[in-house]
């Protein structure tokens, strides 16, 4: 999927890079270039991306770690048989995929608000690995401190393992972005710009017959718990098409980007000190799962 | 509470985890949306700290619009305040019903409150190998 980066958050950002931490105002609402025309949102790329794990890291990460509890627990006698689930192919495709609301039109006319084929639901649940109560005071550190003559790590062997892929990383520092994300989509949803092209997708929905206060109010209806009826269809369609009209992800995807290259503005040693930490921690990650 | 705020991201920790503190029950012991957190599954609790209702999943559910805490007739959505993850997968939790909107990650074995982003604005959650 290609990832859009519109030109005028490259010269935000840059402009931001610029900046040192006491000179940037985070206070109000920032100021944005006119938003462009966007519907579909899951191959735009907001700025606090540069300081998350990519898909690849994440899987390393996830994988070197029941590789290390697997060593761990192997030193007691334990086996640890994890059946990953294949979790790229379900839930939304991106960070940005249905973060503000569907903007598919082909999904929404096969299954109105629903994920189609990519829904979690239709994922087969694993049996989680068999352990005695040894097995999981080893595993978890909770309960004796020694078993069978050996030592329990600290955090049993999950603490182990996390501590061989932390290092001496500092967990601020790995968080830092996903905080922004979280605290910018916040943000962005009461700011007034965002406010207003709301109120004009609520005026557009009302036009068809649908009345709801925004997108994610939509996608909420009790009404649309079930498989997906010509109602949910024709809502969902009215939906999107609104969202179009108002360009509603324009102007949110356009809002939340500027809080963000603000925020990162104004704490540029720290946002390098994030990414610095998740490459050296795929670093751990990759040398882990070389052994 | 070993941790205070959702994470959406991953520290590292871990992944694997401990679900299997589930580990001495089979998968196939797990009820959900029985009231009770089994191993393998991931509470949602109505008030801070794991206290009072719980809402205990043990697959997805893309929309909690239809699910009231079990004993009560109290909603679900949008109600929940604090977690228990005692699977071995990581949770993704969403502002929006049909996974929509703000996203964050809870890693097993995690317990914690929400921070004040998803208090009482949780409508869906999956399951997943992999952090957000």
């Amino acid at each position: 999927m290609s990832r859009i980066v519109p030109l005028f958050l490259v010269v935000l950002v840059a402009s931001a890079g610029c900046s040192s931490r006491s000179t940037v105002d985070l206070t109000g609402e920032p100021a944005v270039a006119p938003a462009p025309a966007v519907l579909a949102s899951a191959g735009l790329r907001l700025p606090v991306e540069d300081y998350l794990p990519t898909v690849e890291e994440n899987d390393r990460l996830a994988r070197a770690q029941v590789a290390l509890i697997r060593t761990c627990l192997h030193r007691w006698g334990f086996s640890y048989d994890v059946v990953p689930v294949p979790s790229g192919r379900y839930g939304p495709t991106s960070l940005t995929d249905r973060r503000y609301g569907i903007t598919d039109a082909a999904l929404a006319h096969q299954y109105g608000y629903g994920l189609g084929p990519r829904d979690p639901a239709l994922m087969t649940r694993p049996s989680p690995p068999k352990l005695d109560p040894d097995g999981v005071t080893v595993l978890s550190g909770q309960g004796r401190s020694v078993v069978a003559g050996q030592a329990v790590p600290t955090g049993g062997c999950i603490g182990e393992a996390d501590r061989a892929l932390t290092g001496s990383l500092s967990p601020a520092d790995l968080r830092r972005g996903s905080d922004l994300q979280v605290s910018s989509y916040a943000r962005s949803r009461v700011d007034s710009r965002v406010e207003a092209v709301f109120q004009a997708w609520s005026s557009c929905l009302a036009r068809t017959g649908y009345r709801y206060a925004d997108p994610l109010a939509a996608a909420a209806d009790p009404a649309f718990t079930g498989p997906a009826d010509q109602h949910e269809i024709d809502v969902a369609a009215a939906d999107i098409a609104c969202k179009s009209s108002t360009n509603l992800v324009g102007v949110w995807f356009t809002v939340e980007a500027a809080y963000e290259a603000r925020a990162i503005a104004a704490d540029p040693g720290g946002f390098a000190a994030t990414r610095s930490a998740i490459a050296a921690r795929d670093r751990l990650a990759a040398a882990a799962l070389a052994k | 509470m070993r941790r205070k705020v959702i994470v959406a991201l991953p520290t590292v920790a871990v992944l694997a985890l401990v679900a299997v503190l589930s580990a001495a029950t089979p998968a196939a012991a797990a009820t959900g949306k029985n009231g009770v957190v089994e191993p393998g599954e991931f509470g949602l609790y109505s008030l801070q700290n794991q206290q009072s209702w719980v809402l205990d999943l043990f697959v997805s559910d893309d929309n909690f619009a239809d699910d009231v805490f079990p004993g009560s007739t109290i909603s679900a959505d949008n109600n929940t305040e604090s977690y228990w993850n005692d699977d071995s997968f990581w949770w993704h939790v969403f502002t929006g019903a049909n996974y929509t909107g703000s996203h964050g990650c809870l890693p097993p074995d995690y317990r914690g409150n929400a921070s004040a982003t998803f208090k009482n604005t949780i409508s869906s959650a999956y399951y997943s190998s992999s952090s957000c």
